[in-house]
């Protein structure tokens, strides 16, 4: 790296000066990506928690929904099981939804939980949803942001944000999840594993909260919108009303799911993608041209399912109620099973 | 923009390729003074326009002292710059402070006033770069050094972005010569510096952001731990402070280097001091050396009277302080140590300068510094009086109230720290970077590189010297 002589021009190295950053810069990727792969699986609060209890009884469940707390809050196990049950297609299900968890970093969840290899997995419920983008101030700098931006994530979203039009801080978001990738790929942060990996040697862990009452993934909410939440409410969902409208899923989206359904299917299990009722009322639907990627099951629909609708069910804009969450989860399981009465799935 | 962040070693990368690709000196410089504007702007490019203004004054300033040799009129020019430096960082940094401090003194004496504080951003690197511009104007006064014809030297030289916003305080007459001539690349220490600023980004992202939670929950509530973790959080404390900013000063030297520029030492393991005052020939040296030569001597320094002395030292002391931040912690802070330079004098006094002192005054010397320098440093981090009234008197007499623990067991994280920087005070470490040949110089750093980042935490912690 040092130059021996003084050339009469320059006497910057420039070949061998090169030729040595170029060594220095593959050891460095070299070990950051041997790392990478030999660390274990990131600790990320209750994410990681709920990865584990899965992979101990991977071999219980037959059904799986994954998505955010629109799954978690919403979808009961217990209520799914029975009706189905009821209508001569028993089934174990868990709930892994978990609060926040939007696509991509729900798909990168999904191919773990898959990697678990569970053998009796017969439906796989996806939340389907266009792949979050924005930067959200207060997880920015938390490792739940970082560890599943890995290559195949990341180019899903970077292709995201370059190719929406409006996305006016496009620049600034290409550099964020960029940083991001970086920050993942060179393992930041990660001795916080080791640390936790290696404290916990030989250790059962507890199962997480997040599993709710019955230890199957689902936590009830109980409230109910207060007065003045539920006229906001209304409004807000007679607009969206008005203005529903039929919209494909983004190229990169529909290429996301396409994936995560192909690896459904190798499992020999079915994807079946699933809108929750919340009030936007955007008809989200694969473009046919590339092949169906999978069955769609749409509740956000206030006209075809306006029980899911009442203010007295809900919690939110985007969340039902106890109440509200076992009415969705018979109308899933009333669905699929006559859907498969039906032989329109299998 | 940070050193330790990833959008800094793109800047720097641009900065070295561009810079060692120019050919003339002046080019050069003038590509320096754009990044470094460019680096000050990432932080708030409104203030930009105060650095460049005080550049230009003391430009003119320097210009005008080499035009007259009548001393009223150089004093008046002199006086001008530390009036319009002194003035800005008072505004910037102490408006608020005084105007608080002086309505709670006339609350207590039974004269409510009802005042009104500005909401005033500290630009960062104030308190820098005005250092090292009235360096220029002082030394010029003095005749240390000429007036420099160029302003462009004068603006590269304050804005120069690895020193310019938390030090080392570099001396005009240290730089500007190095300003003059072309820097050859094969009189780069490559190697050294590469190692010195992976040295310094695993003393700040390694162990000083990692330390850092633990200070900051102790600190935030110190009523409500034991006497014990008063003592495990200044021992970290001390440690957060060293190793974040002589980890910044280790990347900034490191930075200048590669572009051919040596900054002064800033540290030299000040925690192997046996006195007060050798702690201050090794912490932040360039600080204290200013404060001796720009204050303290000026003051009459060490002639006179004793007590005239420690007048001077409890001076230069105080205000030191007060550099460190507008709060009375920190002027506490500055006065504590200097009553550890006074009593020191006295018993060099008594002692003939320690020659009647036993073998074992050296270590007992090592113990009170760093007992010294932690409990007035508990002083200096609390947020207000009365947290450092608790912490002090948990830490001093071993008597708290609360409950909390941080974890006594965790002191051995310090004693493995205190022996590889005991290892490499001996010289363990030192130069074997330069063993072996290029490409295999260059896996390792690489290798070393990859590893350190395991270790530092998801998200950047400012540097600590930053506020002040």
């Amino acid at each position: 790296l040092i130059a021996s002589t003084d050339a009469p021009r320059t006497d910057f190295p420039t070949v061998r000066g090169f030729l040595d950053v170029g060594i220095a810069v593959l050891a460095f990727v070299l070990v950051c990506a041997g790392l990478n792969a030999l660390l274990p699986f990131p600790e990320i609060d209750v994410v990681s928690a709920e990865l584990r209890f899965f992979q101990e009884h991977r071999d219980d469940f037959d059904t799986v929904f994954i998505g955010s707390s629109r799954i978690h809050h919403q979808v009961s196990p217990a209520i799914f099981d029975r009706v189905m049950s009821e209508a001569g297609h028993p089934t174990r299900t868990f709930n892994f939804g978990i609060n926040g968890m939007f696509p991509p970093e729900s798909g990168y969840v999904l191919e773990r939980l898959l990697s678990a290899k569970p053998r009796r997995l017969k439906w796989v419920f996806i939340e389907l949803d266009e792949l979050e983008t924005r930067r959200i101030p207060k997880a920015e700098a938390s490792r739940r942001s970082l560890y599943w931006h890995d290559w195949k994530r990341t180019s899903l979203v970077l292709r995201k944000v370059l190719d929406d039009d409006d996305q006016r801080d496009a620049r600034d978001l290409f550099f964020f999840h960029s940083a991001l990738f970086a920050k993942n790929f060179t393992n930041i942060g990660r001795k916080i594993d080791l640390t936790w990996w290696s404290s916990h040697l030989g250790k059962k862990a507890a199962p997480p909260k997040s599993l709710g009452r019955d230890g199957d993934g689902y936590v009830p909410q109980t409230r109910k919108m207060w007065e003045a939440e539920a006229v906001t409410y209304e409004g807000g969902l007679e607009r969206a009303v008005a203005q529903a409208e039929s919209r494909p899923v983004s190229p990169s989206a529909e290429q996301a799911y396409r994936e995560w359904a192909g690896e459904v299917r190798k499992t020999g299990a079915t994807p079946i993608f699933l809108i929750t009722p919340t009030t936007p009322q955007t008809k989200l639907q694969f473009r046919s041209e590339f092949g169906i990627a999978g069955a769609v099951m749409r509740f956000n629909d206030a006209k075809a399912y306006p029980q899911l609708y009442r203010k007295e069910i809900r919690v939110d804009a985007d969340h039902l109620n106890e109440t509200g969450a076992e009415e969705f989860t018979r109308l899933i399981a009333d669905k699929l099973s006559r859907l498969i009465n039906d032989g329109r799935i299998q | 923009m940070l050193f330790v962040e990833f959008r800094f070693f793109w800047f720097f990368l641009v900065v070295f390729s561009v810079y060692w690709a120019l050919r003339e000196n002046r080019s050069r410089k003038i590509w320096l003074l754009c990044c470094s504007y460019v680096f000050y702007a990432a932080w708030n490019w409104k203030f930009l326009f105060l650095l460049m203004g005080s550049s230009a004054l003391d430009y003119f300033v320097g210009t005008m002292l080499a035009r007259t040799e009548d001393p009223r009129a150089r004093r008046g020019w002199l006086m001008l710059s530390l009036g319009a430096n002194l003035g800005t960082l008072a505004f910037f940094k102490y408006f608020n402070f005084f105007i608080s401090s002086a309505a709670e003194l006339l609350t207590w004496l039974g004269l409510p006033a009802s005042v009104h504080t500005l909401n005033i951003i500290l630009p960062v690197g104030i308190s820098f770069y005005t250092f090292h511009s009235m360096s220029y104007t002082i030394d010029v006064y003095r005749g240390k050094m000429r007036a420099v014809s160029s302003l462009l030297d004068v603006a590269a030289f304050i804005g120069f972005f690895p020193q310019m916003v938390a030090g080392p305080i570099v001396r005009a007459s240290l730089f500007l010569p190095q300003l003059k001539t072309l820097r050859k690349f094969s009189d780069v220490d490559v190697r050294g510096a590469l190692v010195l600023f992976l040295t310094g980004f695993m003393k700040k992202a390694c162990i000083a952001d990692s330390l850092a939670p633990f200070v900051d929950r102790y600190f935030a509530a110190p009523g409500s731990f034991t006497a014990g973790s008063a003592w495990v959080a200044i021992t970290f404390y001390s440690i957060q402070v060293y190793c974040d900013f002589s980890g910044y000063t280790d990347m900034a030297i490191a930075s200048a280097r590669l572009l051919g520029y040596e900054l002064p030492v800033n540290f030299n393991f000040p925690f192997f001091a046996r006195s007060m005052s050798d702690f201050w020939h090794r912490w932040h040296i360039s600080l204290s050396s200013w404060l001796r030569d720009y204050l303290f001597i000026p003051l009459g320094g060490s002639r006179g009277p004793r007590w005239f002395v420690y007048r001077n030292i409890m001076i230069t002391m105080l205000l030191g302080g007060l550099w460190h931040g507008a709060a009375w912690t920190t002027v506490i802070w500055g006065g504590l140590l200097g009553l550890a330079l006074v009593v020191q004098r006295e018993w060099q006094h008594w002692t003939d300068h320690g020659k009647q002192a036993g073998p074992g005054a050296g270590w007992l010397g090592w113990a009170l510094t760093m007992y010294w320098f932690c409990l007035a440093l508990m002083v200096f981090r609390c947020l207000n009086l009365p947290d450092a009234f608790v912490a002090v008197r948990s830490f001093a007499l071993f008597r708290s109230d609360g409950a909390q623990d941080l974890g006594v067991w965790m002191l051995w994280i310090v004693v493995a720290l205190g022996i590889v920087h005991w290892m490499n005070y001996r010289g363990t470490f030192a130069n074997w970077w330069r063993r072996g040949s290029d490409p295999a110089f260059a896996v390792a750093y690489g290798c070393a590189a990859a590893t350190v980042l395991l270790f530092i935490p998801p998200h950047y912690t400012p540097f600590i010297y930053f506020q002040f």
